[in-house]
């Protein structure tokens, strides 16, 4: 029989029967849309993890507090270990590490003009605008006098200036924090969103003000950039810390420590486990649709081969052969994969598409790809599916006895 | 030269272990050309005997020569093969493929053939004209009559030129007058084009136009002789 009958007589029969191909089809175009619209929001998901933590730069380290467990995870009991005084000792190493600042962070409500907000309060340094590489729209950010002085000076995010004075210069005005008032002495440019934060709805004030205000005792992670290998000064770092905090550990067990130091390096590590746990989890799922799928396609193939017990008969009786209806029915099984399975990368994509339009405007930074791994997974699958569903109807199609099929009216 | 010869031919089937005989050791010659009808009532066995004669069934015993060929020796795609070239079908229930055209369907059997795709439109508006279905062709099956249908099937069984048909009750969903169109188109087939026919049939007047008719009973032969008066249909085609 030739390739080119067997496609024909097999699509012919698609289409007499359209209906059921189409319901078929269907449940194949949603387990594959499923397995397309998962794995593209994960890589999405990925690449934009993976975009805000490369956006902290490489020459940059975080130093945490608490010590860094076995697992490599950071201790779920924050130490409050990190002070001014770590910080004060740091800036002294500026030979080879030019910037240090730390973050403080409090929700408060800020009110300004009439406007009122509930907003994330950053208590920070100066040397936090050099270390992110931000620019001032007007003004000026925290300078050390205001550290030293604990001034109520507060320099607002882009977007939070706008909506508090609109047109109108927030330089000099007064803002109340919680049941405090500042001045305003800056306000930054557009920054956008960084390590999951976005910036532009901040309000900065003097780590030392918040430690007064809030009755706050330490930082949360302490910021350095530095232009030594990130090696050699996270041992350098290491060091000065256990000194600082009288710890006796010559053997450089982290275990020891009641800080850590980490890098761009050791966070996308920690985000590649994270977000590669999603990607199993969401490509199970969509394993499982594929499956559902896949039983339906056997299901209706089962139901074709009864149906058409005398057509089968009939193609015997003039002369097909054993593997010529084997073929015939393995064939309408993969076109109405390869078909659906089409269809489904196209809708799934699509799906994604849209997601991830819905997502950014919630979370701007998010890039669409059409997941090509998935496509390709796509199609590889549901024609699999095609031939392992659809190979037990076949066979039993085949095997039908000439006589008996023809008897079956 | 006899193109079917049977000797000591025996079917029976087994179900469960229960052993049903259906042919007892039957032996005949069908001589090349021959308009043979099988008759007996139903239980006979000459469907049973149709379909081993068709190579659609296997005998439990005994030989079955096609062109001197030992049958029961072949395996399953030379079997195909045979029933694809040397045999044409054509049944009482029409089996013609639904909401499909008359020319799809008398193509049918091409698609389990070597013939060349540019020969084939030629090959089977050849077998619809001879049916007298020339201008039905692009009709789908479920357009026509009855008695369309069945000399669709009959272009169907012609398409391959195969040297012997068989007509399994062919007239038995038929209507007098389509019924003896169907008749007449298989006698001209025997006359004109010389093929062997094979009909079965339980009807007297039907079996009329053979010329030799065999008569089963019980699994046995109970007659065997030519038709005394058979039944000519001359002339053109029943319209």
């Amino acid at each position: 029989m030739l390739w080119r009958d067997l496609a024909d007589s097999s699509w012919q029969s698609l289409i007499r029967t359209r209906n059921r191909s189409l319901l078929t089809m269907f449940g194949i175009v949603v387990g594959i849309a499923a397995v397309i619209l998962s794995l593209s929001i994960g890589e999405a998901a990925q690449s934009f993890i993976l975009s805000q933590i490369s956006s902290f730069g490489s020459d940059k380290l975080i130093i945490h507090p608490g010590p860094k467990t076995q697992t490599e995870n950071p201790s779920p009991f924050v130490e409050e270990s990190l002070v001014m005084k770590d910080i004060k000792r740091l800036k002294k190493e500026s030979a080879w590490m030019p910037m240090v600042s730390g973050e403080m962070m409090q929700s408060d409500m800020i009110v300004g003009e009439g406007v009122s907000k509930n907003i994330s309060l950053l208590g920070t340094l100066p040397d936090e605008i050099l270390i992110g590489g931000y620019d001032m729209l007007q003004g000026n950010f925290i300078t050390d006098s205001d550290v030293e002085s604990h001034t109520r000076s507060v320099v607002l995010g882009y977007s939070l200036a706008d909506e508090i004075f609109g047109q109108a210069s927030p330089l000099g005005q007064s803002v109340k924090v919680g049941s405090n008032t500042y001045r305003v002495i800056g306000v930054m440019d557009k920054a956008g969103t960084q390590f999951f934060q976005n910036l532009d709805e901040l309000a900065y004030i003097p780590a030392t003000t918040m430690i007064d205000l809030y009755g706050k005792k330490s930082f949360e992670y302490l910021i350095a950039k530095t232009n030594l290998p990130l090696d050699e000064s996270a041992r350098r770092i290491e060091d000065i810390m256990r000194e600082q905090h009288d710890i006796d550990n010559p053997t450089g067990d982290l275990a020891k420590d009641d800080f850590f130091v980490m890098t761009q390096a050791d966070a996308i590590k920690t985000v590649s486990q994270v977000t590669s746990v999603l990607q199993i989890l969401l490509s199970s799922i969509a394993a499982i649709s594929l499956l559902v799928g896949g039983i339906g396609i056997m299901n209706i193939m089962f139901v074709s081969v009864t149906e058409r017990v005398s057509e089968i008969g009939l193609r015997k009786a003039i002369g097909a052969r054993y593997k010529d209806v084997l073929r015939q029915f393995l064939t309408e099984a993969t076109i109405l994969t390869i078909v659906g399975g089409i269809a489904g990368i196209i809708l799934g994509s699509l799906l994604a598409f849209i997601a991830i339009q819905v997502i950014n405007y919630y979370q701007p930074g998010w890039v669409f790809t059409v997941s090509w791994v998935g496509a390709l997974l796509g199609v590889a699958v549901s024609s699999i599916i095609g031939l392992t569903f659809g190979y037990l109807p076949a066979r039993k199609a085949a095997k039908l006895s000439p006589i008996e099929a023809l008897r079956a009216e | 030269m006899d193109v079917i010869k049977i000797e000591k031919l025996t079917k029976q089937y087994e179900n469960d272990e229960v052993v049903t005989p259906v042919l007892f050791g039957l032996d005949f010659t069908i001589p090349a050309g021959q308009f043979i009808a099988i008759m007996g009532p139903s239980g006979s066995g000459k469907s049973t005997l149709m379909h081993i004669l068709g190579f659609l069934d296997t005998l439990t015993e005994g030989r079955y020569l096609f062109e001197d060929q030992d049958v029961s020796k072949l395996d399953d795609d030379v079997l195909a093969r045979m029933r694809g070239e040397k045999v044409g079908f054509i049944f009482q229930a029409f089996n013609l493929l639904p909401k499909t055209t008359v020319f799809d369907n008398v193509m049918l059997p091409l698609l389990y053939s070597d013939v060349p795709l540019a020969k084939r439109r030629d090959m089977a508006m050849e077998a619809i004209e001879s049916v007298g279905l020339a201008h039905r062709a692009n009709n789908l099956s479920n357009q026509l009559s009855g008695g369309e249908r069945q000399r669709v099937a009959i272009a169907r069984a012609l398409i391959r030129k195969p040297p012997v048909i068989f007509a399994d009750e062919p007239t038995g969903n038929l209507d007098s007058k389509s019924g003896a169109q169907v008749m007449q188109i298989l006698q001209r087939l025997n006359i004109d084009k010389g093929h062997t026919i094979v009909l079965v049939t339980h009807e007297t007047y039907t079996a009329e136009h053979a010329e030799r008719v065999l008569r089963l009973k019980d699994g046995l032969i109970q007659s065997d002789e030519p038709v005394k008066h058979r039944c000519l249909a001359t002339g053109e085609l029943i319209k």
